[in-house]
């Protein structure tokens, strides 16, 4: 409990940071629904212009921008998905390299604690942060769409959609963890975690737009999480909801495994 | 039950050198110097005890207790001062130290306001805010308030000012009469004299030699150098003891390995105008091992 409490204190303020900032976007992403609702039968000519495969890419040809929920799955869904899965790899990514960038690991490693003791605290804690994020930012999300809404909309559907987005993230956050056993420098693990975060949003958007290529939907959690499919069926796959538990456990068990045998000479 | 004991301990990363087939013994309630040039294997030493590294091959007890299996175990009895200090930045000097105490279930308040007071550390400032040689005096409250039963010290007084090092060395020799065993490593012979009671030396790797401090000191020799207020110089010195004299000019340079008292004797009665008298290099020592070493 010790380096659990002490992680939350230690995270506090990028929590914080990440939670409001997130909130205020989609509050103003929300904000802008009534006026899109309003012109939606001109927005959607406007559309028509697109190329198919660009529509498709961005979900606009299957949802529609009146629903409440299409046009939370096409205007905000993406966004908040790729932001908070860069917050969910940093924090995963680091929370234990953070003590060998700082040489600080020297000093807990001295203490009667083994390294599995730490680990596991540590991955507590990014759980607890990452869980209250998207308790906040989806009950902010709720609350908009609530007071916003000019039709009714299926409420399961959009927790669902919030249950996707909640479990991409875990999976950044157990890769990052991983990723940060072996790459442990400050500077190299901030470039690393957008690069990761924004090459799998680009894979998932390549699925999306050619056949050819359908395939690297499942390389990339993004596409665990697709608001049109989501919205469409009602729920997420369970194939993918199985994927994504298979890497976090592997991703987790393999920062035990490997962290345990590490040299560490920070 | 020794307090350290290492069996054909070996360390290499890659090429580089690491530590090979170390055989260390130290007794509980020893202070024991480890002693070597930088970059000879000490720190490695230290962190292969401390399994923050791996032993490639070979193995390692403390308190009868495997460094790799035990560590847990074995760190409750431990307290450790590294060379560099480095702590978390946002906490004060009190927040680290509560925070070192919670992890050994004890109670350090008593222990920790004694060290305190004698090393004067201002508990309630930010570590960022302090020093080196304030954060080393943290390092030093942070490994002994738990009255630990071995005590390991990685270049300990590095940053710290002669004063606090005398301090320093008093408490490591009240910890040592408290019955704790100490392993000081450091690359400067002197302070290693000051206090220990056995000597190891490493190099490139190797335990070369392991001695009790008064055969070292015995066999120690000094560097003298003389100016003579004549410009030719002092001339050739016949006494016992000298060796490798060379003379530049007014400048007599020798080693000396004979009695102090004979030696000032001599120089008494000759022209010297000026007089340097020196401990030589731990290298130029290691040097004299090494050869005695291949001699053998």
């Amino acid at each position: 409990m010790r380096i659990f409490s002490r992680e939350l204190k230690r995270n506090l303020k990028a929590f914080l940071v990440w939670t409001i900032s997130m909130s205020l976007f989609i509050a103003m992403i929300i904000a802008f629904y009534p006026s899109i609702a309003d012109n939606a039968v001109d927005y959607a000519k406007m559309l028509d212009q697109l190329p198919k495969a660009m529509l498709s890419a961005f979900n606009l040809d299957t949802l529609s921008l009146a629903d409440p929920l299409g046009f939370y799955g096409t205007e905000a869904y993406v966004l908040v998905l790729l932001f908070a899965s860069v917050y969910a790899v940093q924090l995963g990514a680091g929370i234990l390299s953070k003590e060998e960038d700082e040489r600080t690991i020297e000093f807990l490693l001295s203490k009667p604690i083994s390294r599995g003791q730490i680990v596991w605290e540590k991955i507590w804690s990014v759980f607890f942060y990452l869980t209250l994020f998207n308790i906040v930012v989806s009950g902010i999300t709720y609350v908009g769409l609530e007071i916003v809404k000019r039709e009714a909309y299926n409420v399961a559907t959009l927790s669902y959609l919030f249950l996707g987005a909640y479990v991409v993230q875990l999976v950044f956050a157990a890769l990052g963890l991983l990723i940060s056993v072996f790459v442990t420098k400050a500077k190299s693990i901030l470039p690393l975690s957008i690069g990761i975060v924004l090459s799998s949003y680009i894979t998932s958007v390549m699925a999306k737009m050619s056949a050819r290529v359908e395939f690297f939907k499942y390389l990339t959690p993004f596409s665990y999480a697709d608001a049109g499919e989501i919205i469409n069926t009602g729920a997420p796959q369970a194939g993918y909801m199985v994927l994504s538990l298979a890497l976090i456990l592997a991703a987790v068990l393999g920062t035990f495994y490997f962290y345990e045998r590490k040299d560490i000479t920070a | 039950m020794n307090a350290i004991e290492t069996r054909k301990m070996t360390k290499s990363y890659g090429k580089a050198r690491g530590i090979i087939d170390l055989d260390l013994v130290v007794s509980q309630g020893e202070i024991f110097g480890f002693i070597g040039p930088n970059g000879a294997g000490k720190s490695t030493t230290i962190k292969t005890l401390l399994n923050f590294i791996h032993p490639t091959m070979g193995s390692a007890e403390i308190l009868g207790m495997d460094v790799v299996k035990d560590t847990v175990r074995i760190k409750k009895e431990i307290g450790y001062i590294p060379s560099e200090v480095s702590y978390y930045d946002d906490m004060t000097a009190k927040q680290l130290l509560d925070y070192s105490a919670g992890f050994y279930g004890k109670d350090c308040t008593a222990r920790r306001k004694q060290l305190c007071e004698l090393l004067g550390v201002e508990v309630g400032r930010k570590i960022e805010d302090l020093s080196l040689g304030n954060r080393k005096k943290v390092a030093i409250v942070q490994a002994l308030q738990h009255s630990p039963a071995v005590i390991i010290l990685d270049e300990p007084t590095s940053g710290l000012d002669p004063l606090v090092q005398a301090r320093f060395f008093e408490i490591i020799r009240e910890e040592n009469q408290r019955g704790a065993t100490v392993f000081f490593s450091s690359h400067i012979l002197n302070e290693v004299q000051r206090i220990c009671h056995r000597v190891g030396i490493i190099r490139e790797g190797r335990l070369v030699q392991v001695d009790a401090v008064e055969t070292l000191r015995a066999s120690q020799y000094k560097k003298v150098k003389l100016q003579s207020s004549l410009p030719e110089g002092i001339g050739l010195i016949n006494l016992p003891g000298v060796q490798e004299q060379a003379n530049h000019g007014r400048f007599t340079e020798f080693l000396f390995g004979g009695d102090i008292k004979e030696l000032l004797q001599a120089i008494s009665s000759m022209t010297v105008e000026d007089i340097w008298i020196e401990d030589p290099s731990l290298e130029e020592i290691f040097m004299h091992y090494y050869e005695r070493g291949e001699g053998k």
